[in-house]
């Protein structure tokens, strides 16, 4: 008895043995070659699979009859759909996501270093390559095909019904693979890709996502699906409902059906190289030596053996990862060889999952530079003359005339910055009231402008921008200098100002604190007092803050100035 | 078929650096990775990105926890109640919770509609050589030029000058400005009318069901139905917490002279500002709250017997301070080179500070 390793089911999705119900009736599975029931065996004491029941093949013809045959079907499974979608001459449909705006790609191989006889440069064979097609935006580079490249993309027109790319290669024996007429058929609403943002691949069959893989559903009118997981982006005519995926949410099975959807699938990750997209199927930059390290978790309560698979699959030999226990990840690697480009497939066996990686050598990863980054900044113009702030590198502080037009210097404030960057605003008054000080926070330029404008009408003399653990920046403005009045001066004999509600000059503060014996250490209450002549018993509720500011201010001018004299 | 490999070996890979400048406890090395790595994913997402890069945390959560779920378990320690949070290890790295998060450190820049951004990159001046380096960009990107530290969340320079970070282009920031304490000399009665005046509200009318505030106790305040009238100069100052229907707890701050029939203003206490509020009251009503240095076989310890105010947290996370509460202090184990700034901070607080190194 033949041991098959999967069945279809009545909607023709092939169903792997591990993921059969025992307890279906009769017919419910059957031949993926000859129709016929299948029967699933399962138990503690031997391989799990589907079989035909007794006497089905005594009436029937069916290919998978014995071992050699499941033996050739298992080989069969390890090509992956890309490459049978290359030996059809069909192109791969992909897509990236960016900004909201939806780029259509077009995937076709590369040469590869196996078919150069030695020596032959690959940039000499390249010159054999030219390229015509329709439906395609931007030129197409013979360097694209590359062997040192996984893959050559090209940006396709949206909305196009077939994409045809004619590839000439004059003859060449080691271009043969490529050569000829490529097509791939449009996009149409049905339409699944499964990936991440940066690169996500059209699917054909039932659909097979892993939690966290990004899925576009292709819809032939707008949805209108206001869920807060969807994004709908405009393809062509059509519309991309865009997601990530997770096993909870039923918005692929909302728009797909059930049956159309896989929902537990082995995930491949990648570890490392440190900076790869983990579930991307786009070739990553690596460097030679640099470890290439997969996770590969099996779908929930599976415990299936997995194999990498050099892709093509003729490239090489098969990897074989055991069987470690139900849901335990198990990990891939090696030291990437750094000569060629390499693809591999993470393959369940016997099954139509496929994970394709891959990787380009390059001679180094740039990581981002600080000197690149985007530099926050405000732009303030008044009086003609534009003036530049930076929290981070400064200047921070600038002085400007409190004659400024408050109504053309708010409509010309400008932030760099990230969109709806918040920060807290501070204005100071130029008002005798106690409450001078006016703070927003948590706010954003646009919200603020208003009260901005409104404060500089009302004479602001201070505006400040706190930014979360960035140095503030302070926009200072100065009222015009008084010109003085040659007939008044003024006359030392005057008695001194000893009302608490006025502020003394700074120097009658310094005197009278230098008359007190000791200095006192801090502006405390008795010398506040003291300087104000407030008499014991009397509260002075109105007592403004501003004069213990002073008080603190001068005495610290004090003691520093006694401080260098010691010195000295 | 390769092994698993360990969280500190995958660090050392992630970061570029060698194993004596990371961390060595477990949770911390698990801090330590998901946080490059989310320095990592916003590398790779925003790579060719236009204008100003943003990031959706939903994407950023799926590339980090695809990078790392089959190494570390994002799920462990989400329900443990000590941790105060229910919230996975991605989430709590990223912005949410009492320990270091990289929102709250700065290198990320949180925007409407679950957005981020990089912060800008720049060295805050803790000491003369090991200032601490914050910017959302990977370790590697800085490895070639600087020698570099992971202390968990946050990174360090180490054996590096101003001079040197300044002639390679990037800016320094003192503490004081890092913590948003800059314009502050200290916090105390003149800061407390300062602040009042600035934020007076005449259209406040109090309601019956105000809370007084009574007191700070080690893990919060403590709040009773009895209006508590702190005394100072002339004035009488009490701090009220208001549960407002529909909407999120409000603090208000009274002022009224002493004097028969006073007229009471009051102004509004955003939460940010509450601690210092709380703690300036304390001093003034006699419970001044204490900090305690100790040295110990784990590092300097600093005690708290009460919250401390944004800042000083900040400023913790910031210095890679090991956040660990016990036998209600608040508690942090430090380096040595950071004792002197951590005490400049703690001197801008209306508490005693007691040192027992």
């Amino acid at each position: 008895m033949a041991k098959i390793p999967f069945a279809l089911d009545p909607h023709g999705n092939e169903i792997h043995i591990s993921e059969a119900d025992e307890g279906k009736p009769r017919g419910y599975y059957t031949c993926p070659d000859c129709g016929g029931p299948l029967q699933t065996r399962v138990g503690d004491t031997y391989q799990h699979c589907f079989a035909h029941y007794p006497g089905v093949l005594d009436e029937r013809d069916c290919s998978l009859g014995t071992p050699d045959a499941i033996r050739k079907l298992t080989e069969e499974k390890r090509t992956s759909d890309r490459e049978r979608t290359y030996d059809q001459h069909t192109i791969p449909l992909g897509l990236r996501v960016q900004y909201g705006i939806v780029q259509l790609i077009g995937i076709l191989p590369t040469l590869n270093w196996g078919d150069l006889d030695q020596g032959t440069s690959p940039d000499d064979i390249l010159q054999d390559i030219s390229i015509k097609g329709t439906h395609i935006e931007g030129s197409f580079q013979r360097n694209n095909f590359h062997p040192n490249e996984t893959e050559a993309t090209v940006t396709l027109e949206q909305g196009a019904q077939e994409y045809s790319i004619h590839i000439q290669t004059n003859g060449n024996p080691a271009l043969e693979k490529l050569a000829g007429k490529w097509k791939a058929e449009g996009v149409k609403p049905g339409d699944v890709f499964v990936g991440d943002q940066t690169r996500a691949h059209r699917v054909s069959g039932q659909v097979k996502a892993s939690a966290g893989d990004w899925v576009g559903i292709v819809t032939g009118d707008d949805p209108n699906d206001s869920r807060d997981e969807v994004e709908v982006y405009e393809v062509g005519d059509h519309y991309i409902v865009g997601f990530q995926y997770h096993d909870e949410q039923d918005i692929l099975t909302d728009y797909l059906g059930e049956e159309m959807v896989q929902r537990e699938r082995f995930s491949a990750d990648l570890v490392l190289p440190p900076r790869s997209t983990p579930n991307s199927e786009a070739p990553q930059g690596i460097i030679a030596g640099e470890e290439i390290l997969v996770g590969i978790t099996p779908a929930p309560e599976t415990d299936p053996e997995f194999e990498i698979v050099p892709f093509p699959r003729d490239a090489g030999d098969v990897d074989q990862l055991d069987a470690l226990g139900e849901g335990v990840v198990r990990f891939w690697g090696q030291p990437f060889p750094g000569s060629e480009a390499l693809q591999v497939t993470v393959h369940r066996p016997n099954t139509d999952e496929h994970q394709l990686l891959q990787f380009e050598p390059t001679e180094t990863v740039d990581y981002p530079h600080w000197e690149s980054e985007p530099r926050l900044s405000m732009t303030v113009k008044a009086q003609d003359q534009t003036h530049e702030l930076y929290p981070v590198m400064g200047p921070t502080e600038l002085t400007l005339p409190q004659t400024v037009d408050a109504t053309e210097f708010v409509d010309h404030l400008e932030m760099t910055s990230p969109q709806n960057y918040r920060f807290d605003v501070l204005l100071d008054l130029d008002t005798s009231s106690d409450h001078s000080t006016v703070r927003r926070q948590n706010v954003t330029l646009s919200e603020v402008q208003p009260l901005i404008k409104d404060a500089l009408k009302e004479g602001a003399k201070l505006l400040q921008f706190k930014l979360d653990g960035l140095p503030n920046m302070t926009i200072s403005f100065e009222a015009p200098s008084p010109d003085p009045d040659p007939t008044t001066t003024p006359d030392p004999d005057d008695p001194e100002p000893v009302s608490p509600d006025e502020k003394l000059p700074d120097e009658v503060v310094k005197e009278r604190i230098e008359e007190m014996e000791p200095i006192p250490d801090k502006a405390q209450w008795w010398v506040i007092r003291e300087v104000f002549n407030i008499p014991t018993g009397m509260s002075h509720p109105s007592l403004h803050y501003r004069a213990k500011k002073q008080v603190r201010k001068v005495l610290s001018e004090i003691h520093k100035d006694r401080q260098e004299g010691n010195e000295a | 078929m390769s092994d698993q490999p360990k969280p500190r070996e995958l660090l050392a890979t992630f970061t570029g650096l060698p194993p004596a400048r990371l961390p060595e406890r477990d949770d911390v090395v698990r801090r330590a990775l998901v946080s490059e790595c989310i320095r990592l994913g916003m590398a790779d997402i925003i790579d060719e990105d236009e204008g100003w890069p943003e990031v959706h945390n939903l994407r950023l959560r799926n590339w980090v926890i695809r990078k790392l779920q089959t190494v570390i378990d994002f799920e462990r320690d989400a329900d443990d109640p000590a941790r105060e949070t229910d919230k996975d290890l991605f989430r709590r790295v990223l912005t949410e919770g009492p320990e270091p998060s990289l929102e709250f450190l700065g290198e990320l820049i949180e925007l409407d509609e679950g957005y981020y951004s990089p912060g800008p990159t720049r060295a805050v001046m803790s000491s003369q050589s090991s200032p601490v380096l914050v910017s959302g960009l990977p370790t590697r990107s800085f490895t070639d030029d600087f020698t570099i530290e992971i202390r968990g969340t946050s990174r360090h320079f180490v054996d590096t000058s101003q001079s040197s970070i300044e002639a390679a282009g990037i800016a320094t920031q003192s503490i004081e400005s890092y913590v948003d304490i800059e314009d502050t000399q200290s916090f105390d009665l003149d800061w407390l009318e300062s602040f009042f005046d600035g934020q007076f509200d005449e259209t406040v009318q109090p309601e019956h069901h105000w809370n007084g505030f009574d007191r700070s106790a080690s893990y919060g305040l403590q709040w009773s139905d009895e209006e508590q009238d702190v005394r100072t100069f002339g004035m009488f100052y009490a701090l009220f917490q208001d549960f407002g229907e529909n909407r999120g707890t409000r603090y208000w701050l009274r002022r009224k002279p002493v004097e028969e029939n006073p007229t009471s203003e009051f102004a509004e206490v955003p939460r940010r500002m509450l601690k210092y509020v709380c703690l300036i009251l304390d001093d003034l009503g006699g419970n001044t709250r204490e900090v305690i240095f100790e040295q110990t076989d784990e590092g300097l310890i600093v005690k708290a017997d009460f919250q401390p105010p944004r800042p000083v947290f900040r400023w913790m996370a910031a210095s890679g301070g090991l956040y660990d509460p016990v036998g209600g202090y608040l508690r942090w184990i430090l380096t040595p080179d950071d004792k002197a700034a951590t005490k400049q901070l703690f001197d801008k607080l209306p508490v005693t500070i007691t040192d027992n190194t």
